[in-house]
């Protein structure tokens, strides 16, 4: 549940801006496949989880272009980017598992410190950082006041194609960390391991009070939505529910966590 | 008896009453001019008439019969049809199937309905005839010109079955020819007995195309005239009324002569603004009034980067650009939009957030916002401007227009600007917040503010203004000092006429 929280982390200010990154699930796909693709070829283990994050960073970088210099609507431009990216994690495999086995390596997704499991740690690094940047910034103050009302926000000199493009470079980055904690647990990159995981991701930050629509929300409500989640999908696994019905109820999860979402706005504007 | 009778007609907004007992008649084929300036319940009026807003009292009585509308559905079941500036055509459709939208003929054969296109055609050429037009049913409607477009939204009334029309500035983007060709479909539609609303800030063609005229003010009645028997400044005397002294504070000039904080040399922007010049000292108000549509919101967005401009600019005498906010900010220029729920206010953040908005890097240290120096920011200007709010964490949009519109100009004092352009700022604002402006204002000017109002609320801009400028049409028209303007002649100026014809009448 840890890679999700990372990314669910990152997606919140994005959805608090008023837009949505599709992308990040293939991001942390395409991260794994290059860290052990990389390794496998010679290169040292670190500078390729390196280079793997600094692509994910220019998958944010290319996303921040199509939305705010092209203007194509969020929505669609990172659902290119998706299909793009996982089609190119494809290409790279030719669609094969392959495999990392470094124990340095295992330490991400197995290790522990104090007897907390080293994702955890991750993840609540992730949601502290957040949480930060967007309580305590200029940049998380400007975010809120692009999703609330971009017009006043750039009357007001802010810079809003900067904070955007900002947030959607995390995000990409946050989506490659989401990948090497995946590569590391199962100790192999599989360039379809990750596919629907956004859905989740959303799905959390919804269900945290995250508005689809902008302007409201936070990283802590986000935390509690990935809980949420964690606990069920663990649990219809420990009943013994088939994974297809798993899929279906998760599904239905993110129909009703954004119903309530539109329920809620349709109040507040009364 | 008149064929449309509104009486006694009140509405009210949030406690605020917008119109006040008004009276409205119109009988068949006749044009009356509905004539008031910005904020006169003219829009509202119409809204009631057309079934958008319900009246809180008052009777609405058509050809004898009272009728209650409850949807703008009901209003045009009725036979009233609005045609709105911003045309409702259907640009991919033929000029037949706009004017027959929603209601094509089918042909009855078999058990599919099929567009009866040559009945449609045919019965488009008649309707065409019938206003003197000859437009081919079958041209696509993108293709057309503004003011074609215009008679097919006619002709589709026509086909509605409409007996009254109402139009709302329908000139405001014609050439004077097609003004001309627009007032022959009028001329038409009056012998087709259709009784006309002709709503407009152009003197002129109220006095070419009425009938008669009936006036606005502050939400209440101020006349009505027979065109024939009346003349522009008894017109524009009944718009403006006698003006309240008392709302308006007596201004002793502060300006500085010798600092210079704005000069602006050929500002332009596509059509809509053409070769603006002026400057601005310190302590120097300036104000610019127009109507809606004469380029005064074009250039306050201009004026602060936000559109995109030629000319030349100079501020604290460095020439620079003013090609977007960020950079204006920096250059100490502070803005307040004239559509404050559009562009001013972040309806989901609090009082506190809202003012501190423009000035998240003043009050920010090594990159972190200091919450105790934002607080005590907010908590100075909340407090200087009287914004009236139980708490700072309150959020904006409990908060009245008035106060909103504080909050606004809290947000650019925060910054510390020394330039300030004012876009309509007492749009929607109550009259006690209303002179707390205009004395904050004074306040600021006297403190070496230099301060751009663009308005188009006249007495306002008299009021508070050292120096005058009247746009129309995207151009300055007159340029006044304070003591030389009189309101009739600013008035009928921005509404398109020219200094020669003053002189004349």
């Amino acid at each position: 549940m840890a890679y999700i929280g990372i990314m669910a982390a990152a997606q919140t200010p994005i959805l608090i801006a008023g837009l949505m990154d599709l992308s990040v699930g293939a991001s942390a796909q395409l991260a794994g496949v290059l860290v052990a693709i990389l390794y496998a070829m010679g290169w040292n283990l670190w500078l390729a989880v390196m280079f793997a994050l600094a692509i994910g960073a220019l998958v944010g970088l290319a996303n921040a272009f199509s939305i705010t210099k092209v203007r194509i609507n969020a929505f669609i431009a990172t659902l290119g980017m998706l299909n793009v990216i996982e089609g190119l994690a494809l290409v790279l495999t030719g669609g094969l598992t392959i495999s990392i086995l470094v124990p340095s390596f295992q330490f991400i997704g197995m290790g522990e410190i104090f007897g907390i499991p080293f994702p955890i740690i991750l993840m609540f690094g992730f949601f502290l950082f957040f949480y930060i940047v967007l309580a305590y910034t200029p940049l998380g103050r400007s975010i809120y006041a692009i999703g609330g009302n971009p017009v006043a926000s750039k009357l007001c000199g802010i810079n809003n194609e900067r904070a955007l493009t900002i947030i959607l470079v995390l995000s990409g980055v946050s989506g490659a960390m989401s990948g090497i904690l995946v590569a590391s647990m199962l100790a192999a990159a599989a360039p379809a391991a990750l596919s629907g995981t956004i859905l989740t991701v959303i799905a959390a930050a919804i269900l945290g009070g995250t508005s689809l629509s902008g302007g409201s929300g936070n990283v802590w409500g986000t935390l509690l939505g990935v809980l949420i989640l964690g606990t069920l999908t663990n649990g219809l696994v420990i009943l013994n529910v088939s994974s297809f019905w798993q899929e279906v109820i998760q599904g239905l999860v993110l129909l009703t966590a954004v119903g309530i979402d539109q329920i809620r706005q349709r109040r507040r504007r009364e | 008896m008149a064929f449309l009778e509104m009486r006694n007609i009140v509405k009210s907004f949030s406690g605020v009453q917008v119109l006040k007992d008004v009276h409205f008649d119109l009988g068949r084929g006749e044009v009356v001019a509905l004539l008031g300036q910005n904020g006169a319940g003219k829009s509202t009026l119409i809204k009631i008439l057309s079934g958008y807003y319900s009246k809180d009292s008052g009777n609405i009585i058509l050809d004898g019969q009272e009728v209650h509308f409850r949807s703008p559905a009901e209003s045009l079941a009725s036979g009233i049809r609005v045609i709105y500036q911003e045309l409702e055509v259907f640009p991919d459709l033929t000029v037949a199937e706009n004017i027959f939208a929603g209601s094509w003929p089918v042909s009855t054969q078999g058990r599919i309905p099929i567009v009866n296109r040559k009945k449609m055609n045919e019965e488009t050429r008649k309707l065409m005839n019938l206003l003197g037009e000859d437009i081919n049913p079958d041209d696509l409607v993108k293709n057309l010109g503004i003011s074609e477009k215009q008679i097919v939204e006619i002709a589709r009334a026509l086909a509605g079955k409409a007996n009254i029309i109402v139009m709302d500035e329908p000139t405001a983007a014609l050439s004077q020819r097609e003004t001309k060709r627009l007032f022959a479909v009028i001329r038409r539609l009056k012998e087709q007995g259709v009784g006309i609303i002709y709503i407009t800030h152009r003197l002129e063609e109220v006095f070419e195309i009425s009938d008669r005229v009936i006036v606005l003010r502050d939400g209440k009645n101020a006349g009505t005239f027979k065109t024939t028997d009346t003349s522009w400044q008894e017109l524009v005397q009944a718009m403006i009324g006698r003006s309240l002294e008392e709302l308006y504070p007596s201004r002793e000039s502060s300006i500085s002569l010798e600092k210079i904080l704005v000069r602006v040399e050929g500002l332009g922007f596509n059509n809509f603004l053409k070769n603006i010049s002026f400057e601005l000292h310190a302590g120097e108000i300036i104000g610019f009034f127009g109507l809606i549509g004469s380029g005064i919101n074009e250039l306050a967005l201009t004026l602060f980067g936000a559109l995109p401009s030629e000319g030349r600019v100079w501020v604290e005498g460095r020439l620079t650009k003013v090609s977007s906010p960020i950079l204006t900010k920096k250059l100490g220029i502070g803005f307040i939009p004239a559509d404050r729920k559009r562009e001013g206010i972040v309806p989901e953040m609090s009082v506190k957030d809202n003012i501190t908005l423009a000035s998240l890097d003043r009050n920010a240290k090594r990159g972190f916002i200091q919450r105790q120096k934002e607080t005590n920011c907010a908590c100075e200007w909340s407090d200087r401007l009287q914004i009236k709010f139980s708490g700072l964490e309150q959020s904006i949009k409990s908060l009245s227009g008035g106060n909103q519109q504080k909050v606004v100009l809290a947000r650019w004092l925060a910054t510390q600007s020394k330039i300030l352009v004012a876009s309509e700022p007492t749009q929607g604002v109550d009259v006690g917040a209303r002179i707390d402006i205009y004395r904050i204002f004074d306040n600021l000017a006297k403190e070496g503010m230099g301060i751009i109002i663009l308005s188009s609320d006249l007495p306002e801009v008299m009021a508070l203004s050292d120096t005058i400028f009247v746009m129309e049409g995207g151009k300055i028209v007159g340029k006044f000092s304070k003591g030389e303007a009189d309101q009739q002649r600013l008035l009928y100026l921005a509404m398109g006429g020219t200094e020669k014809a003053i002189s004349h009448k």
